[in-house]
């Protein structure tokens, strides 16, 4: 799967509040501040942009006892609630809002704001919310199958707050809200992206408006590392609430990745490339096709191609990582304080690491070159398809060779009549034509092996899928199964919660997990999860 | 004494009494017994075989009578003659005198001694005394007349219950015994009669005219019934003649007296009956007995069973059992029919009949009666397979010998429900797939046969015995394919492209076995072959079957539109006519849709095992809810609302076409997808035939063009020529008009009545063309009629058929007389104009020969890309894709093309233009065939089920006249040739 796209749109509202802040600013700078309440609500908007949500809300305090019947003012008092994650009280205080302005003085971007305010009160009206184990976070989900996304998000939510509060020296007092979706068009409900946008994009989570926005993983046919997304849009909320902002894109991607994976991991050190990563890496290196860091802005969804995008987020992701090599853990502490006060990004890296950006830039080659990248051949970075899950006949006609897909529809033939060995072989030849890592053949190689109560077969023939493509739940399943059967559960356990991490709805991954996990309230939480996902209708 | 006299005198009258009294009785036994003995007699007569039996039995009957009567006789006078037993004869009332009597009677003839004379005398006296009191009338016990009663009585009844039965039939035992008994007349030296006329009145129901036949021998040949008249002149003088007639082999005589009219002239009436003799007897003035010694024969025209013959489709001809079978019939009868019927029979069942045609009650005998008879099997309503045996019998109208009915021969028919048959040669075809799995994966477990890019140890390879064990497995494979290819050939419902992929199939295997090793070297080389064949021959197996169970939807699709036609139409009929048998009827078209839409649902779940829902697409098609209408449409029926009826049934009609054509994408989709290669090179065989015939026809209006120009050209210059050549030719024409209408087509069979009014018809275009100058126009007609005619005359030279049926031959030897007058004249016409129009190549111009060099070489171009076409194969997979008529038909457009090539060349640009058109011809055929070999057998579209099975000619099969020569136009159709058979054994039957 290629790097999760993120939006960063909605780019229209800030810039027109940093406009009118630029003209706040030198405002300010003449005299005490005693504007009228158009005024101070602009500025209130401004503090929102800014991610300044405490301080827009002690400003709209006054504000609104002065003049509560004033649109700007009930608007803004609505933005501040929309940012807390009240959307029926920012429905409600926009509606008076519009109501209020007669003389359409209010700007469009607040009217967006508010039909994203409507559309979202609508869309989460029947939403659940459970709080995390710490109460830092609200997580809203549908009722039913996605509800149980949430006990594994605040966990992990949570470990991650702790780790980012000493790491980058934040973290938000109050809850912040997390919504799951049930699909990418709510996504576009709850946003100013548009579904086309999402599409295109491959956007799946936002962290927008103080709040995480991330489609449910039941959206997609096989999942997508949600945990990490989750993870990777909380990093963007402290970077964005402390640094008000200001950081520039590449660095807010490249830091996001750096931290996505700490909430399962204490380990200071970078997170290890992953096959996609390091290939495009490599082949950019190869060719002198890197990106330049101001092609990133104002958004990595806005390059070319998914490739181009996903060679951009490991960019700045091993631009981090070897900014902690070079500096040691503070390092983006440092540069994210720097920023906060005041500096731009290449003044913060020559305060924190000594280096230009030229200098920055050659440093960091010289640090990829030797971080020993290699292609690995035949490596398609797969993409995220959305849409029905496609049926075992569309799976079969996807194979890109013809002759690989009889051979697979004859394994099939085989392995129903009980003819496995058979079956085995032309699976195999079919594996063979494609290179020997379609997730498809091999998976179904793997589990026909399990049938044949041989899983040293099954590990062998996924070892080299995943050690391409790590994030796909159904091989991973299998060869945690595979694991288990062999006896090894430690193993077990890791496959099986990678496969958590990516699809966590499948009922043989929390039985097995319950097999493979020790005593303890995990297992149990597990168990509970295959009885009732065994016996729910899907 | 006086006492004793006065005795014997009683006596003498007892005597006389008792004798007659007992004779009288005697005499009324005997003539009981008389009467039932020659009764008896004359039962037995008329089947004596000659009349010496009845002599016989009548002497010894008269001998027996005559002694028996005798013997009683004496028997009663001897006991007549003794007093003693006389005067026992006295009754019971008159004891004490009867005592007396016999005392005195016995004592007066005792010995004196015995007796004293003077008691005898006083009991004489007493005796006597008494007696004069008595008459003797009133002493006597009469005699018991019970025995005679009982036979007379008998006598009486037989002889009244004998009368009442068949009193002709005793008279002529009578006559018969009479003449037995009688004394032979002398048989004459010389004939005494001559001059024998014989008038024949027949019998009513044959209808024939009375015949008098003057001169004759006599000897007499009719039809059972015919009442002869017979005349002759007696030779000599004869106060009494008789027409004595006897059976074969000296039979019994028949007297029959015949009238004696002046000059000798005798006649009488003679009713035929069997074949006998007879004889003319005479009594001569003299009163001798004279015999004629001629021997005349009365010999009988039978009255000959009808001839019925029927034209059907071939013996186990399979049908379904929705189909309606056209028969046709015929029945001819020396004397007319009653009535002929139509019978079959289903299995063992007894079997039905029908009246086809029924002679009316008043009307002349008809001879002949044909027509056609539409056999609705629908009717039957039948479900499953059976076998229909159906003949026609014709019975004629004999009231003599009653009617005799003759059958024509059995036919049958198997009623195939084609979807069982299909689905058990579906069955072969998955019982083959799982064979060839099992086979593939035992190919694929060898050791020798694993790729060597797999990470397992070479194994040696598989010994000798295991080698001849899969050579073994593989040829009973193929031995069942070879079956399954003869099956499927069988089975209306598959079509020509998985027939021939199967037949592919068995060849590559055939050739496969050829290359099989005979030692283990070359065997690992060997199975990896095999398993290639294996893999792809079973995924081909696998598709065909999927592929067959998508169409088989459709089928039922199309039936399922069928049978709402029906409906529908019945539902009209109901609305004009309503009538309890016609809702019945439509109830149960009602219930026959709705059980095929549920068969049709379920055999798409059916499929969801085998099928994913891509080619399914299960949820439209119940999203059609189809059942739920038809549930509805029985609901509006029952509550008699005909509007909402008629509404839904639009309605259906529009889902009923929905469903088939989401069917058809269904079927397309799967192709597409699974069966891929094939459908490219179909559709590019497709794409090429429709090229091919793109340009050819740009080709053909090219040189139309070019032709128009040139003849238009050629008619201006003979402009100053035109009216004398038109002058010459209109009288030639109307000739030819006058000499085809002479033919008197009304005469002749219906096929050769088509062809001379087709030629009548170009015969009065050509004038028109004539007439309007346009020599070109008419040339060409006059060369068609030409051809016409020479066709025609052919035909009708060839058309010997008829030539044992009287009055055939004439009208048809007049008709080839006037055929080739005309003929000769169109041909002078056709040569006239011809001449007269100059040459193509004095005509053309420079740039219309160019263009001509341009034409040849693309239609020469053209004809070799038509031989690509017939190179199209669909490499191993579907073998060959046109099959045998596709390449016949291809062979023929390129030889017309190639005809046209040199046509073209040759500056003959009209004759290329015929030959182009040809072509366009034959390759318009072969589109519809590629089209066609897709779908499933026959019986598609609206009424596919329904179609009926026709004979050839089958519309001459209206009412006679002439009957054979209604039936010969079957003969004279082109028939299929599985049914020319069957009409030459009809008309063998018929010309017997």
């Amino acid at each position: 799967m290629s790097d999760r796209r993120r939006g960063r749109s909605g780019w229209l509202l800030p810039c027109w509040l940093l406009l009118h802040g630029v003209a706040l600013a030198r405002l300010a700078q003449a005299g005490p501040s005693s504007g009228s309440p158009a005024q101070r609500a602009l500025e209130i908007e401004f503090l929102l942009a800014q991610w300044q949500i405490e301080a827009a809300e002690a400003a709209l305090e006054p504000l609104l006892a002065r003049a509560p019947q004033q649109p700007e003012v009930l608007a803004a008092a609505a933005s501040v609630r929309f940012h807390r994650g009240d959307h029926e009280a920012a429905v409600s205080l926009f509606e008076r809002a519009l109501a209020a302005d007669t003389r359409h003085l209010l700007p469009a971007p607040l009217r967006e704001l508010a039909g994203v305010a409507r559309s979202t009160a609508e869309l989460v009206r029947s939403f659940v919310s459970t709080r995390s184990p710490g109460g830092h976070f609200v997580i809203r989900t549908s009722r039913g199958r996605d509800q149980l996304l949430a006990p594994f998000a605040g966990e992990a939510l949570e470990a991650l707050r702790g780790r980012l509060a000493r790491d980058l020296g934040f973290a938000p007092d109050e809850p912040i809200v997390v919504e799951f979706y049930g699909a990418p068009d709510d996504l576009a409900r709850a946003s100013p992206l548009t579904v086309d946008e999402i599409r295109r994009s491959g956007t799946i989570a936002i962290c927008k408006y103080n709040r995480l926005m991330v489609v449910s993983p039941a959206a997609f046919p096989r999942g997508y590392p949600w945990l990490d997304t989750l993870s990777h849009e909380y990093v963007h909320l402290v970077l964005s609430r402390r640094a008000r902002n200001q950081l520039p894109i590449w660095l807010q991607e490249g830091l996001a990745k750096l931290f996505e994976t700490r909430w399962r991991t204490d380990d200071a050190a970078p997170p290890p490339l992953s096959a996609v990563q390091e290939h495009l890496l490599d082949q950019a290196l190869a060719r002198h096709r890197l990106i330049g860091w101001g092609q990133m802005h104002p958004s990595m969804a806005k390059l070319p191609t998914q490739q181009a995008t996903a060679l951009a987020f490991a960019q700045a992701q091993t631009a981090m990582s070897f900014l902690v090599a070079r500096e040691g853990p503070t390092a983006p502490r440092r540069l994210v304080e720097a920023i906060a006060d005041g500096a731009d990004a290449w003044e913060a890296i020559g305060l924190v690491a000594g280096l230009d950006r030229r200098a920055f830039d050659r440093a960091w080659r010289q640090y990829l070159t030797r971080l020993g990248l290699r292609p690995y051949p035949g490596l398609v970075p797969p993409a995220l398809s959305f849409g029905p899950e496609p049926s075992h006949e569309q799976q079969i006609r996807a194979l890109r060779a013809r002759r690989a897909q009889d051979l697979f529809r004859l394994a099939d033939m085989l392995r129903q009549r009980g003819q496995r060995a058979a079956a085995v072989v032309e699976y195999r030849k079919a594996l063979a034509l494609l290179g020997g890592r379609d997730p498809f053949v091999a998976n179904a190689l793997a589990r026909t092996y399990l049938e044949l109560d041989a899983p040293e077969q099954a590990i062998e023939s996924l070892t080299p899928l995943l050690a391409y493509y790590p994030e796909l739940a159904g091989p991973q399943t299998t060869i945690g199964v595979a694991y288990l059967r062999t006896g090894d559960h430690q193993a077990a356990a890791s496959h099986l919660e990678v496969a958590l991490r990516v699809n966590p709805f499948a009922p043989e991954l929390h039985c097995s997990l319950t097999q493979a996990l020790p005593r303890g309230p995990r297992r149990e939480r597990h168990a509970r999860l295959c009885q009732q996902l065994t016996h729910q209708p899907r | 004494m006086h006492s004793s006299s006065e005795i014997d005198r009683f006596i003498l009258r007892l005597r006389r009494r008792v004798r007659r009294a007992e004779s009288a009785a005697l005499l009324a036994l005997f003539a009981g017994a008389a009467a039932l003995t020659a009764l008896a007699l004359l039962a037995l007569t008329p089947a004596a075989e000659s009349a010496r039996g009845p002599q016989l039995a009548a002497l010894l009957a008269a001998a027996s009578w005559l002694l028996s009567l005798a013997w009683s006789w004496w028997r009663l006078r001897s006991r007549w003659r003794d007093p003693a037993r006389l005067v026992a004869r006295l009754g019971p009332q008159h004891r004490a005198l009867r005592s007396d009597l016999l005392s005195s009677v016995q004592l007066a003839g005792a010995a004196p001694s015995t007796c004293s004379p003077t008691l005898l005398a006083a009991l004489a006296r007493q005796t006597s005394e008494a007696l004069r009191q008595l008459p003797p009338a009133g002493v006597l016990t009469p005699p018991s007349w019970r025995p005679a009663a009982l036979l007379g009585g008998s006598a009486a009844l037989a002889w009244t219950a004998a009368l009442a039965w068949h009193p002709g039939y005793w008279a002529l035992a009578a006559r018969q015994l009479v003449d037995a008994v009688r004394a032979a007349p002398q048989v004459a030296r010389q004939p005494l009669v001559g001059a024998v006329v014989l008038e024949y009145r027949y019998p009513a129901y044959m209808g024939r005219a009375v015949v008098r036949v003057p001169d004759t021998t006599g000897d007499i040949t009719a039809p059972p019934g015919t009442q002869v008249l017979v005349r002759a002149t007696s030779t000599v003088p004869v106060s009494h003649a008789d027409l004595v007639v006897s059976g074969g082999d000296g039979g019994l005589a028949l007297r029959q007296p015949l009238g004696v009219g002046p000059h000798g002239v005798l006649s009488g009436v003679l009713t035929v009956g069997d074949a006998a003799r007879y004889h003319f007897e005479l009594l001569t003035g003299g009163a001798r007995a004279l015999r004629d010694p001629i021997e005349r024969r009365i010999e009988i025209e039978p009255d000959l069973g009808p001839k019925v013959a029927l034209v059907g489709p071939p013996n186990d001809t399979a049908v379904n059992a929705r189909q309606q079978i056209e028969l046709g019939f015929g029945a001819e009868d020396d004397w007319g029919l009653s009535q002929v019927r139509f019978v079959y029979r289903i299995d063992t069942q007894p079997p039905t009949s029908r009246t086809l045609w029924q002679h009316p009650v008043i009307g002349a005998p008809a001879r002949y009666a044909s027509g056609t008879h539409v056999w609705d099997l629908g009717a039957l309503e039948l479900a499953g397979t059976f076998t229909l045996r159906y003949w026609i019998e014709a019975t004629d109208n004999d009231v003599i010998h009653g009617p005799t009915s003759t059958r024509s021969s059995v036919q049958r028919l198997t009623i195939v429900n084609r979807e069982q048959q299909h689905a058990q040669t579906l069955g072969q075809q998955r019982q083959l797939l799982e064979q060839a799995l099992t086979l593939l994966a035992e190919h694929l477990l060898l050791p020798s046969s694993r790729p060597r890019s797999l990470r397992h140890p070479p194994a040696p390879a598989p010994g000798g015995s295991r080698l001849a064990a899969l050579l073994e497995q593989q040829t009973r494979w193929v031995a069942a394919l070879r079956a399954l290819n003869q099956q499927l050939r069988r089975d209306p419902l598959v079509s020509a492209v998985v027939i021939r992929s199967v037949a592919a199939l068995v060849e590559r295997w055939h050739a496969l076995l050829r290359s099989a090793p005979t030692g283990t070297a070359a065997a690992p080389s060997y199975y990896r072959r095999s398993i290639v064949a294996l893999e792809r021959d079973t995924l081909l197996l696998a598709d065909l079957i999927d592929e067959q169970q998508l169409q088989t939807l459709g089928v039922t699709a199309r039936e399922l539109q069928s049978d709402r036609a029906r409906l529908a139409t019945l539902i009209a009929r109901w609305r004009e006519a309503p009538s309890p048998a016609l809702r019945a009827r439509i109830l149960r078209e009602m219930e026959r849709l709705g059980q095929r839409a549920t068969q049709l649902m379920q055999a798409t779940n059916r499929l969801h095992a085998t099928l994913p829902d891509e080619y399914l697409n299960a949820s439209a098609v119940e999203g059609l809810a189809v059942g739920r209408d038809l549930e509805q449409l029985r609901r509006l029926f029952h509550a008699r609302q005909l509007g909402g009826v008629e509404a839904l049934m639009a309605q259906l009609d529009g889902k009923l076409d929905q469903l088939q054509r989401l069917l058809d994408a269904n079927v397309e989709q799967f192709r597409s997808a699974r069966l891929d290669e094939r459908e490219r090179v179909w559709h590019a065989a497709l794409g090429t035939l429709h090229e091919l015939q793109r340009q050819q026809q740009q080709l053909a209006g090219a040189t139309e063009s070019l032709v128009r120009s040139y003849r238009q050209r050629g008619a201006q210059l003979l402009e100053d020529r035109l009216a004398g050549l038109v002058a010459r030719q209109q009288p030639r024409a109307e000739q030819v008009q006058r000499h085809l209408r002479t033919t008197a087509p009304q005469r002749l069979a219906s096929y050769h009545r088509e062809e001379i009014e087709r030629t009548l018809r170009w015969t009065g275009w050509l004038q028109e063309r004539l007439a309007a100058h346009d020599l070109d126009q008419a040339a060409q007609l006059a060369q068609r009629l030409a051809d016409g005619l020479e066709q025609v005359g052919a035909d009708l030279r060839e058309d010997t058929l008829g030539d044992d049926v009287p009055g055939w031959r004439e009208p048809q030897d007049r008709a080839i007389a006037h055929v080739e007058r005309a003929l000769g004249l169109a041909q002078q016409i056709a040569e006239d104009l011809e001449q007269a129009l100059p040459r193509p190549s004095t005509l053309l111009r420079e740039p219309e020969r160019r263009q001509l060099r341009e034409l040849t070489q693309q239609q020469r171009g053209l004809a070799k890309q038509a031989a690509g076409l017939e190179r199209t194969r669909d490499g191993d997979v579907a073998g060959d894709l046109l099959g045998e008529r596709g390449r016949e038909l291809l062979g023929q457009a390129r030889r017309m093309m190639r005809d046209a090539t040199g046509q073209l060349g040759g500056l003959e640009p009209q004759r290329a233009h015929s030959a182009q058109q040809g072509a366009l011809q034959q390759l318009a055929e072969l589109q519809l065939l590629l089209e066609q070999s897709r779908r499933p057998g026959p019986a598609e579209g609206a009424g596919g089920e329904r179609e009926r099975v026709a004979i050839p000619g089958a519309e001459s099969f209206a009412p006679p006249p002439a009957f054979r020569r209604e039936l010969l136009d079957a003969m004279a159709e082109s028939a299929p040739s599985s049914y020319a058979q069957q009409v030459k054994q009809y008309y063998r039957e018929l010309v017997r």
